[in-house]
C-alpha cells in the first residue's frame, strides 16, 4: 500500500502550491522526477528573480550593472501582465533609486498603456518618489493590496481613486521620512502603519474609509484627537492595535463591532476607556509594571495582560511587590501571561518587611512563557514571587520546552510540601502559603499523537501525582485561594 | 440541549455527512473555519445537515480535528495561542504518510480550508527540500517515464539547478 506514488496525482496548482514553498533550485530540480514533474514546473507561474542565485558570493554585492537588469525586469513582467509584483532590493551602500518611468506607461499609439493586471504591489527597500506613486495610482487602478516597507524618498503618501484597494501596509525598518499619510479609497478594509519613530507621521488622514475593519498602528504620531476622530469614522471596525505611539494620552473608544483590541508598548497612555459590547479578545501588552487607568463599559471579556521582559531584567523582591501593586488595580484585567528573556529572579520577604504592602487580586489564568532561557534561573524563587505578587485560579502548563517542565515540577512540589515547610512565621509579610485554602492537579495525557490529551488524574495534589508526570505531558493546576 | 432560550451564547451544531455516510456533529464556530461550509452556512441558512459527497469520512475527521484545535486554541484568543498552534501544527502533520496527505489535501481543498491547505503543502515541500532528486523518487515512490536521454535533456534545460 505505501508503495503507491499520490503525490504525483495531486491536481497542478497544488503542485504549484507546493513548489511555492521551495527554494528555486529545489523547485527546479523536480522537473526530472516525471513527465509529469516536468509538465508542473513548466507551468509554475511565480518568477523569483533573486540575485544571489546569480550573482557569485565572492564579487561582493551587486555592481551599478546589475542594477541596471531590475528596471528591466520589472518593465518585462509590468508588460506581460503580472498579477501579483513584489520587489526587495538590497544594495549595501545606497536604496535602489526605483526608476521614475517604471509605472509610467507606455505610449502606444498616442495612447498611454496601463497595467491593470496588477493586483498585489509590494515595494521593500526601494527609493520612491511622490510621483511615482501617483503614477502607480493613475495606471495600476486594481491593486488591491499595497505595501511599502522600508522604502525611501517618501515624505507623503497620497493615495486616492484606487476603488479596489482593499489593503495597504506601510513599515519602516531603519529611517522613516513619512510625515503624512492621507488616503481615500472607499473599499479599505485594513489599514497597517509600523514607523520607526514613535511621532512620525504627524498627519495621518483615512476619515473617508468608512469600511476598515482592521487598523494597525505601531509607533506613530498619532494625537488623542485624530484617533477619536478616526475612530468616530470606522463603524465596522473589528480589530485594533495601537502600540508604542508616544503622543497618545487618553483614549475613548466606543465601536459596537469591536472583537478584537490590542493595546500596549512603552508607550504613555494613561487612561483608556471602552465600550465595545462584542469584544472577545482584549490585551494589554507591557514592558514596564505601570498601567493605564481602565475604565472597561461593555466589554464582555476577559482581559489579557502580557509583561514581556526586556532582556536580563534582574526579578526581585521589589518587582514582585511592584508586579502585585500593578495587578491588583481593580479592572476586569483576568488572565496574565509572563514572557521571560534570560532573567536572574530573587524573592526575600525578608526584604519587604518595612515597605507597605498592596492587596492582591486574583486573576483566572497565568501563563508562563519565554524566550531565552538561562538555565541557572531560581525556578523556586519564580514561583514563590509569582504566587505571592497574584493569586492564579489556574496555571496552565504544556511540558514542550524544558523551562515549562521546570517550572511544572517546582511548582507541583511546592504546593505539595507548603504543610510540611515552616515557612515565614518570623516575618512581617506573609507568604502565599497562608492564603492558600487548596490544590488540584490535573494530568493530561494522550498515548498517541493524534489524540486529543486525555485527562488521566484529577486529584488532590499528592506524591503520586508528582510521579505521573511525563515529559510531554499537559498539566493545569488548580488553585483556591481564602 | 434545544432550549427555548435566546441566549447569543447557544452554539449552534451542524451535522456534516461524509461520502461513506459517517456524521459528525460539530460546532459551527468550528466548521466555519472551513470556508466552503462557512458559505453554505451563510447561503443556506437554516440547514443543519451538511453533505459532503467528496470527502470520506476518515479525513474529513481528521480535517476537523484540525478546525476543532484552531477554533478552541482561538476562543481564548491573544498571540500566545500562535505558539500553541504552530506547536499542535507541528505534532498534526508529523508522521502523515503520502496517502494521507494526499486525501486530506483534497479534502482540505474541496472545503476551502485554505490555512490547512498552507500546513499540508509546506509539509510536502520540507519532504522535497534540499534533496536530490533520487531521494525524492524514493520518498514518494516516483517512477521516472521518461524515454532514454529525455532526463539528460531536462536536466541540461535547467543545469543551474542542478550545480
Amino acid at each position: 500500500m505505501e508503495a503507491m506514488d499520490k503525490i504525483s496525482d495531486l491536481p497542478t496548482f497544488i503542485l504549484h502550491r507546493i513548489l511555492s514553498f521551495l527554494p528555486r533550485e529545489d523547485a527546479a530540480r523536480t522537473s526530472v522526477l516525471s513527465k509529469r514533474w516536468d509538465c508542473v514546473w513548466d507551468s509554475f507561474p511565480i518568477f523569483k528573480f533573486d540575485q544571489n542565485r546569480f550573482i557569485k558570493p565572492k564579487r561582493g554585492s551587486s555592481t551599478p550593472e546589475h542594477v541596471e537588469q531590475v528596471g528591466r525586469w520589472i518593465e518585462l513582467v509590468l508588460d506581460n501582465g503580472v498579477r501579483e509584483l513584489k520587489l526587495k532590493v538590497s544594495i549595501a551602500w545606497k536604496p535602489y533609486a526605483l526608476p521614475g518611468e517604471t509605472f509610467h506607461g507606455k505610449s502606444v499609439n498616442g495612447a498611454y498603456s496601463k497595467f491593470y493586471s496588477l493586483q498585489t504591489l509590494k515595494l521593500e527597500k526601494v527609493y520612491i518618489t511622490e510621483n511615482t506613486i501617483r503614477d502607480i495610482i493613475h495606471n495600476c487602478g486594481n491593486i488591491t493590496w499595497f505595501a511599502l516597507g522600508s522604502c525611501r524618498g517618501l515624505k507623503g503618501l497620497d493615495i486616492s481613486n484606487l476603488d479596489k484597494l482593499e489593503r495597504v501596509d506601510v513599515s519602516f525598518e531603519n529611517v522613516c521620512e513619512l510625515e503624512r499619510v492621507n488616503i481615500d479609497a472607499p473599499n479599505l478594509k485594513s489599514f497597517r502603519l509600523e514607523s520607526l519613530k514613535p511621532y512620525l507621521p504627524t498627519k495621518l488622514n483615512l476619515t473617508s474609509c468608512h469600511d476598515l475593519k482592521k487598523l494597525t498602528l505601531i509607533r506613530c504620531g498619532i494625537t488623542d484627537d485624530i484617533l477619536h476622530l478616526h475612530l468616530s469614522r470606522f463603524p465596522l471596525l473589528e480589530f485594533l492595535e495601537i502600540c508604542d505611539c508616544h503622543m497618545l494620552r487618553r483614549i475613548r473608544i466606543s465601536a459596537q463591532r469591536l472583537r478584537c483590541l490590542h493595546f500596549g508598548g512603552r508607550d504613555k497612555i494613561e487612561m483608556i476607556e471602552i465600550d465595545a459590547p462584542t469584544l472577545s479578545s482584549f490585551r494589554y501588552t507591557a514592558y514596564n509594571i505601570s498601567a493605564p487607568l481602565l475604565f472597561l463599559r461593555n466589554v464582555p471579556c476577559l482581559m489579557g495582560i502580557v509583561y514581556m521582559f526586556d532582556q536580563y531584567n534582574v526579578l526581585n523582591s521589589s518587582w514582585f511587590l511592584n508586579l502585585r501593586e500593578f495587578l491588583g488595580v481593580p479592572t476586569q484585567r483576568k488572565f496574565f501571561w509572563l514572557n521571560f528573556e534570560a532573567n536572574e529572579v530573587s524573592f526575600d520577604l525578608e526584604e519587604l518587611g518595612e515597605l507597605a504592602i498592596p492587596p492582591v487580586i486574583e486573576v483566572e489564568n497565568l501563563k508562563l512563557t519565554y524566550n531565552v532561557m538561562r538555565e541557572s534561573i531560581d525556578f523556586a524563587s519564580l514561583i514563590d514571587g509569582l504566587l505571592w505578587s497574584c493569586h492564579p485560579k489556574t496555571i496552565y502548563i504544556t511540558s514542550d520546552s524544558t523551562f515549562r517542565r521546570k517550572c511544572m515540577k517546582v511548582l507541583g512540589e511546592k504546593l505539595l510540601d507548603r504543610e510540611r515547610t515552616t515557612c515565614c512565621d518570623s516575618c512581617h509579610v506573609k507568604c502565599w502559603r497562608h492564603d492558600l485554602k487548596g490544590a488540584k492537579i490535573e494530568i493530561f495525557q494522550r498515548t498517541k499523537r493524534e489524540d486529543e490529551p486525555r485527562l488521566v488524574y484529577w486529584d488532590h495534589l499528592s506524591d503520586h501525582a508528582l510521579q505521573l508526570l511525563r515529559e510531554y505531558d499537559e498539566v493545569r493546576f488548580e488553585l483556591a485561594w481564602k | 440541549m434545544s432550549s427555548s432560550s435566546t441566549t447569543t451564547t447557544t452554539t449552534r451544531l451542524l451535522m456534516l455527512k461524509a461520502s461513506d455516510g459517517v456524521t459528525f456533529e460539530v460546532e459551527e464556530a468550528v466548521a466555519t473555519k472551513l470556508g466552503a461550509i462557512n458559505n453554505m452556512v451563510e447561503e443556506e441558512g437554516s440547514e443543519d445537515l451538511i453533505c459532503l459527497p467528496n470527502v470520506n469520512g476518515k479525513f474529513l475527521g481528521m480535517v476537523l480535528e484540525w478546525c476543532k484545535k484552531h477554533a478552541n486554541n482561538n476562543t481564548n484568543s491573544d498571540k500566545g495561542n500562535d505558539e500553541v498552534n504552530k506547536w499542535w501544527d507541528k505534532e498534526f502533520v508529523m508522521d502523515l504518510d503520502q496517502n494521507t496527505l494526499y486525501h486530506l489535501l483534497m479534502a482540505a481543498d474541496y472545503l476551502s480550508g485554505t490555512e490547512l491547505v498552507d500546513l499540508l503543502t509546506e509539509k510536502v515541500a520540507s519532504m522535497i527540500r534540499g534533496k536530490k532528486v533520487e531521494e525524492i523518487r524514493e520518498t514518494f515512490k516516483i517512477k521516472s517515464d521518461f524515454l532514454p536521454g529525455q532526463e539528460e535533456e531536462i536536466r541540461k534545460k535547467n543545469s543551474w539547478a542542478f550545480e
